[in-house]
């Protein structure tokens, strides 16, 4: 079936095999069932249960139902989930995208239960939305939940319940018919096995109440298999893999620890000058693994680019090179300044008071300490002369990168792509390079159409040649700084697999500010389905205006983006997401078009650093991402380079939110 | 990773029989069920030149952290008003405050700082009858920004038999106290000392250090002295 851009835009990609992922070994978080992404017992909901952080990731394949979801729990009352569910109704299929909130209104007490309220499909009285109300209450370890649901709780096919015809449809909210529904999750104390029974008052078409019975079991770290079925003979299995950021599954300080912090003292004679005070510092950060790539010293101040192979967080190894100066700067230096080096940009200069770090150390609270005899600078266009400043060498690099799409939504057979993608980067300078990627789909189940006569924006995806090497991307990049606080960068080449074309970006961003303001244009043209420099009749300018800002104080960011898309709409994108300071990193997006009446898509990200399931630590990570841009409508082009995806690691808040590894 | 379950285990059930007993006798299994966590958690103890460190004149310890199956020996490098900083040399270490594992560095997720009251009998030096019954402590971890998490705790103790163990060489006069601790969020654990028979001081003390890493061991190989 060939995909139009109006069921296109809720189509799931899955960027990586779950698979892969689960069997990397993740930790136990609680076991976190949930269509729509709540929690949720068979097919009824349960009270909210899970802990602050807590995300889970589910796919629920029966024979009449298949979702994946994604399940977020970002404070104590609120869960989040994200589903992409397709019903199947004998030759037919209906698929949705839901966003669905569950919040905690009362916490359960001695005699008291607790009471939830969920909204499953917000926005939207399509197929799978509904709302139910719910009391939980725990006695040892049976956990049980009564309520009254709305909705998909209420009946096997809800649909159309209000007439409000808004972006956001609300009027059917807790509208309509009721049916109640009660279960029970009994932790059964064998090693990962849990059992759960449900009634609820829906009538199927073998009894009019259904009666189901679950069994999950967690085969690994944060793997959980279930085993559901019911009385109206629906059986299905649920695959979920959860985990919780904030608690890393192995020790997280097991390594070379920091060198000893020594507190300044009076100047003595034959006091170290410059290049004893660089060698002896080279030295002892080798040993932590941390090299120094700039490093100047002038009447009061020792300025250090540092860099760090494999850790990224930035506050612990600005916290070790401010130990190991401690020991080895002349009493006269009063203030060290640490450099963050992004690769192509200088893009904070972090300046470290010395009598403040030393009063400090060894305090409690010492991170609150260090953080107040810090302040953040701009680093100047032009700085002071260095005594030594490791020259860039140019570098080819090169790899190649499996990668997983599969079509859990739309099709009806889980069509999975495989492709190996072989990527190559020659860089020039720090600021500059070219990259290209070759690409060949190993395994296609998806359906493959003829192009269409006239070219599409995305929604002819499936027209591109699957079974033949292809050049998936062929682009140049300069990167270069118009003033301390303005970044900018042209791009020009084939960017991704539907796009070529020359584009601009500038980016304003200060160290002292949570906020940075983008602006980028882009002409492009439509490549070509089988030729590899080929262009397609389709020409398009994109003119994107985006604020990304850290609010809160969790790591909690919101991105803005807005202008003209690719398909001359007007639109607007909203990501939301939360950054941690171990490099966890959570988003959730969705969009509107000037032409659309509905919002465009909801898209789940999550990016996992290898560091948290490894003592040795490293930069490497896992993305996944689920749903997100795949329609016509409020669509950009890819592969351009945005300046903030390289900066947003030197944003003060992301400093600040690691602070607490300083004196790590 | 087994022996370390298994040696969890044998704590877990070990806690649990002295909730459910709190009876004396059971302190010294408790001790020891702490306190050997050498064989099976297979670490590898450093040897010791005690002779070397006691001709240097230094004060050094060793630190044994059974959760990560590391083990340390590390000198004192720095005094900071009553805090003694012992560094190893891969830069691992702990900081007492007198008896107190005030912070801890390399051995797992590091200890930043623990607060305690006035009087704490393991800051200052106090005979194991002087200890008072209660003593609220509070732990400090690094969490998400500058300001530390902090661990609420409450610990009684049970003073146990007196004896002579080696530490590190030297046979010790010492009288066993076991310290039984509640977090303020209701979990448990213990803290088991070794303190000189006559003046209170620590000679081996295994104390928790955080809910990741739990219990580790210090021996003290020579104390230090402010007069040398």
């Amino acid at each position: 079936m060939r995909q139009g851009f109006e069921d296109l835009d809720i189509k799931t990609t899955f960027r990586l095999l779950l698979a892969t992922i689960c069997a990397a070994g993740f930790p136990v978080s609680t076991v976190a069932e949930g269509l729509g992404g709540l929690s949720q017992a068979v097919d009824t909901p349960r009270s909210a249960s899970r802990s602050p952080e807590d995300l889970a990731i589910t796919l629920d394949y029966r024979e009449d139902y298949r979702a994946l979801s994604f399940g977020f729990q970002p404070n104590t009352r609120l869960e989040i989930g994200i589903s992409f569910p397709t019903y199947s109704e004998g030759s037919n299929s209906s698929s949705g995208n839901e966003l669905s909130f569950g919040l905690k209104l009362l916490d359960e007490a001695t005699y008291l239960p607790s009471l939830t309220v969920g909204i499953v499909g917000f926005g939207s009285d399509d197929r799978g939305a509904g709302e139910y109300v719910a009391f939980g209450k725990t006695f040892g370890s049976v956990s049980a939940t009564a309520g009254l649901g709305w909705g998909r709780y209420a009946e096997v096919f809800s649909t159309g319940r209000g007439d409000d015809e808004g972006v956001i449809e609300t009027d059917h909210l807790f509208a309509g018919d009721t049916e109640p529904f009660a279960n029970l999750v009994w932790d059964t104390g064998i090693d990962g096995l849990t059992a759960a029974v449900e009634y609820s008052g829906i009538a199927g078409e073998k009894d009019d109440d259904t009666y189901a019975l679950g069994l999950s079991y967690e085969v690994s770290d944060g793997l959980f298999v279930s085993a559901l079925g019911n009385n109206q003979d629906s059986y299905g299995i649920r695959l979920t893999f959860a985990a919780n950021p904030t608690r890393p599954y192995v020790q997280t300080d097991i390594g070379r620890g920091p060198h000893p912090f020594v507190e300044n003292r009076t100047a003595r004679p034959n006091e170290p000058g410059p290049q004893q005070v660089l060698q002896v510092a080279q030295e002892r950060l080798e040993k932590e693994g941390i090299s120094i790539r700039r490093f100047a010293m002038g009447a009061d101040t020792i300025d250090v680019t540092p860099s760090s192979a494999t850790d990224l967080n930035f506050a612990r190894v600005t916290g070790r090179v401010a130990r190991v100066l401690s020991a080895v700067a002349p009493a006269r230096i009063s203030t060290f300044r640490i450099t963050q080096n992004t690769g192509a940009f200088d893009s904070n200069v972090i300046v470290l008071n010395r009598t403040g770090l030393g009063k400090a150390v060894s305090q409690p609270n010492a991170g609150a300490l260090a953080w107040d005899s810090t302040s953040f600078e701009v680093s100047p266009l032009q700085r002071q002369a260095a005594l030594v400043e490791v020259p860039f060498e140019p570098r080819l690099t090169y790899g190649i990168t499996p990668s997983f799409r599969a079509d859990f939504v739309t099709s009806d057979n889980l069509e999975l792509t495989g492709t190996a993608v072989a990527n190559a980067r020659y860089t020039f300078s720090a600021q500059t390079f070219v990259s290209g990627a070759v690409g060949y789909r190993f395994l296609n189940q998806w359906s493959q159409e003829d192009p269409p006569e006239t070219p599409e924006i995305r929604s002819d995806l499936t027209s591109y040649t699957p079974d033949e090497i292809y050049l998936q991307s062929l682009s140049v990049r300069h990167r270069f700084r118009v003033s301390p606080e303005i970044y900018g960068r042209v791009s020009a080449g084939l960017f991704e697999r539907a796009f070529g074309g020359v584009s601009g970006e500038l980016l304003w961003r200060s160290p002292v500010q949570d906020f940075a303001l983008g602006l980028e244009v882009s002409n492009v043209q439509k490549r070509a389905y089988e030729e590899w420099f080929g262009f397609e009749d389709l020409n398009a300018t994109t003119i994107i205006g985006s604020v990304y800002a850290n609010v809160g104080r969790n790591g909690d960011f919101i991105i803005v983006d807005t202008g003209q898309y690719l398909a001359g709409d007007l639109g607007v994108d909203l990501t939301v997401g939360r950054n941690y300071a171990n490099g966890w990193r959570i988003a959730a997006s969705t969009g509107w078009s000037e032409r659309s009446d509905s919002a465009l898509k909801f898209g789940a990200e999550l990016s996992i650093p290898l560091g948290w399931t490894s003592p040795e630590g490293g930069k490497q990570r896992i993305d996944l991402s689920v749903g997100g841009p795949s329609g016509d409508l409020g669509s950009r082009v890819n592969g351009t380079g945005l300046l903030y995806n390289e900066l947003r690691q030197s944003d003060r808040k992301r400093i600040e939110d690691a602070w607490g590894q300083f004196w790590n | 990773m087994g022996a370390v379950l298994e040696l969890m285990k044998r704590f877990s059930i070990v806690a649990a029989a002295l909730a459910l007993s709190g009876c004396v006798a059971t302190i010294g299994q408790v001790a020891q069920t702490i306190l050997n966590p050498v064989e099976d958690a297979g670490m590898s103890i450093p040897n010791v030149n005690r002779a070397a460190i006691e001709e240097a004149d230094l004060a050094a310890v060793l630190i044994l952290s059974p959760e990560t199956g590391i083990a340390s020996v590390a000198v004192a490098v720095q005094k900071r008003e009553s805090l003694l900083l012992y560094s190893s040399n891969e830069n691992r270490g702990v900081t007492m405050n007198g008896g107190l594992i005030y912070a801890t560095l390399g051995f797992g997720t590091n200890l930043q700082a623990v607060l305690t009251q006035a009087g704490d009998p393991l800051v200052n030096d106090t005979p194991a009858a002087d200890w008072p019954p209660q003593v609220a402590r509070i732990y400090q971890l690094a969490g998400r920004g500058p300001s530390f998490d902090t661990i609420e705790t409450t610990c009684e103790n049970r003073v146990g038999a007196t004896s002579d163990i080696d530490v590190v060489g030297v046979t010790r006069p010492v009288v066993e106290v076991v310290e039984l601790c509640q977090t303020a969020d209701g979990a448990a654990f213990n803290n088991v000392h070794y303190l000189d028979q006559d003046t209170g001081r620590v000679w081996r003390t295994s104390q928790w250090t955080g809910p990741k890493q739990k219990n580790v061991q210090v021996d003290i190989i020579d104390q230090f002295d402010p007069n040398s």
